[in-house]
């Protein structure tokens, strides 16, 4: 089967199943290989590669490439690496998108020195280039400060890509492609390293802090009384973001200093910020202007948070929490 | 225990604005300064040291100057420094910045362990451990969260996957370093002195035994074709809707649309 110029996902298994990243990458690599009419081909490695095959056919593969082996049975970048060069250098892809998880940055560092290939770190975007077999890879410098364009001089292409960043596409379990074992010799190779043990740390232990949420939920006076400030902490706790409450709420003694933000309280840097019920005094202002993104929901649509956020919505903040919770559920499914 | 750290000037970062004329940086005031968690990776050697002995060596790459960065290191107990700076390394990705570190670690020679910090705060790529450890044949734990020396054995742990593992690699080996792993210690007078008068190495491409090739943009295979500062999102856009509901679902819907979400 000809598979040269084809657009790879390296599909990372967790637990015997693909990885998060790796479906949004599945869903990426669709929209590469459709924009090049070549196929997209999933790279499993492993323990558990051969079963998760035929799934990763189902979330967008044409095909995909199983390398099993007793040294493959945990993950070790050294020995998964050196698979994976085994069968690029036999297929000859165009490009190979590896998830930037730890495990995903480890591999493509080492196949990139394995086989003197460039890589790009952490990418946020990336389409072919005018009417060339080369990709625009683009990723953020200096913590986002600035954006670059990077091109690869190599083949294939070679980068990591940040999680959440591409849709993966739904799960289609009528699709058919051919699933094909490549053996792969790693002989003379030391695993020099092993996984003693694993502790799994249950969402719900770990405590999404301000300082480093990538989404921060706000209480304001909007929410009424300590019942409705419940209801606000049980939304952000459900989206997997910290809870943040204004000034106000802190004189009255609902919760302590320490979720205040605002300049005299917490200064706040997350990706999205969610103000509920926040009028928007100059404190709390100044307190998120280092936020990348502001919602505001406020049932007064002259408050002073609408002038500073990117966007707002006038009405009750409890009719739109649950909307807005189903809504971004329904997203990651 | 022969110990490298693999140390990086960067620019100050609080410190760098972006001219909106050219979209370069401008940098004020001190411009540079050793990355930050690069001190981390010095703590976790000293610790180390202070157990097993052994001696702590500084390696960095960079401008003739940028070896003043490690002056950093020194002052909390480093023992030497050694910069490779060459005009025709200039401009390196992380294969061609690999492969010549690679080349100083073997020169130096009988190499234990070799430490970083997870990443550059310029690069911010994390990928030279990985680059290094492939081209010496080492072991490699990245983003430990704890690092420890027992016998021949390393111990340490990191994130992966929604937990905490625990991972036993055999030296020499590559490990880098997250912030979370120490608390680095400040600098003594004593130390400070030492630290002014270091003198260190200076190695260029024909030290390592690489030929111009190898190095800088020729050696690189990756090129920057652009710098562009991200596009500001709207400011006071109302979304309107006959209810919430509706409001909520079409602010969904933008925020696809401009991949916040």
């Amino acid at each position: 089967m000809e598979m040269k110029h084809d657009v790879w996902v390296y599909v990372e298994l967790i637990n015997g199943k693909p990885g998060q990243v790796s479906l949004e990458l599945l869903g990426k690599g669709r929209e590469l290989a459709d924009s090049r009419g070549v196929s997209v081909v999933g790279l499993l490695i492993g323990q558990g590669a051969a079963e998760a095959a035929q799934s990763v056919i189902g979330y967008g593969a044409d095909s995909v490439v199983v390398v099993e082996d007793a040294a493959l049975q945990q993950f070790n970048a050294l020995l998964f690496a050196k698979a994976a060069a085994a069968v690029i250098v036999k297929y000859e892809p165009n490009v190979v998108l590896i998830g930037a998880s730890h495990d995903g940055r480890d591999l493509g560092g080492r196949l990139s020195a394995l086989l003197g290939l460039g890589l790009v770190a952490d990418c946020i975007d990336c389409s072919y280039a005018d009417d060339s077999d080369s990709i625009t890879w683009i990723r953020p410098a200096y913590t986002g400060k600035l954006l670059v364009k990077i091109l690869t001089t190599t083949r294939p292409q070679l980068a990591t890509i940040s999680d959440r960043i591409f849709r993966g596409n739904a799960f289609d379990g009528a699709r058919q492609g051919e699933i094909i074992k490549e053996p792969v010799d790693l002989s003379g190779l030391q695993p020099l390293q092993q996984v003693k043990s694993f502790e799994a740390v249950a969402p719900g232990q770990v405590d999404v802090s301000l300082d480093d949420a990538e989404i921060i939920v706000s209480a304001g006076r909007g929410v009424g009384d300590e019942e409705g400030l419940k209801k606000v902490e049980a939304f952000a706790a459900a989206i997997g973001a910290a809870c943040g409450v204004s000034k106000p709420l802190v004189d009255n003694g609902w919760a302590p200093h320490e979720r205040q933000v605002g300049v005299t309280g917490k200064k706040v840097a997350p990706k999205i910020y969610i103000a509920l019920g926040i009028s928007g005094a100059i404190q709390h202002k100044l307190g998120i202007q280092e936020a990348e993104l502001v919602i505001a929901v406020n049932t007064d649509p002259d408050a002073p948070i609408f002038k500073f956020a990117n966007y707002g919505i006038v009405g009750d903040l409890f009719k739109a929490m649950p909307v807005l919770e189903a809504e971004l559920k329904q997203l990651k499914k | 225990m022969n110990i490298v750290v693999l140390v990086k000037q960067v620019p100050a970062i609080s410190d760098i604005e972006i001219d909106a004329k050219d979209n370069n940086l401008v940098r004020v005031g001190a411009p540079t300064m050793l990355n930050p968690v690069d001190l981390h990776a010095i703590e976790a050697a000293l610790k180390i040291k202070e157990a097993a002995g052994g001696t702590i060596t500084l390696l960095t790459m960079g401008t003739a100057t940028a070896g003043e960065a490690m002056r950093d290191g020194i002052a909390i107990g480093a023992d030497k420094g050694i910069l490779i700076t060459d005009e025709r390394m200039a401009g390196s990705d992380t294969l061609a910045t690999g492969r010549i570190l690679a080349k100083a670690i073997e020169k130096i020679g009988n190499v234990d362990l070799v430490l970083s910090g997870k990443q550059s705060t310029d690069g911010e790529t994390g990928q030279i451990p990985p680059a290094v450890a492939q081209r010496l044949g080492m072991a490699l734990v990245s983003y430990a969260e704890s690092v420890a020396v027992d016998g021949s054995v390393l111990q340490a742990t990191r994130k992966n996957h929604d937990g905490i593992e625990t991972v036993e690699a055999s030296l020499p080996a590559v490990c880098s370093i997250m912030e979370t792993a120490n608390s680095p210690r400040s600098a003594k007078v004593r130390g400070k002195m030492m630290a002014s008068k270091a003198v260190f190495d200076v190695w260029k491409l024909e030290d390592l035994g690489l030929d111009a090739a190898e190095a800088g943009a020729a050696g690189s295979a990756t090129k920057v074709t652009e710098v562009f500062p991200p596009t500001a999102p709207e400011m006071g856009f109302m979304v309107t809707g006959d209810d919430e509901g509706q409001s909520v679902k079409k602010l969904v819907e933008i925020l696809v649309s401009k991949k916040v979400i």
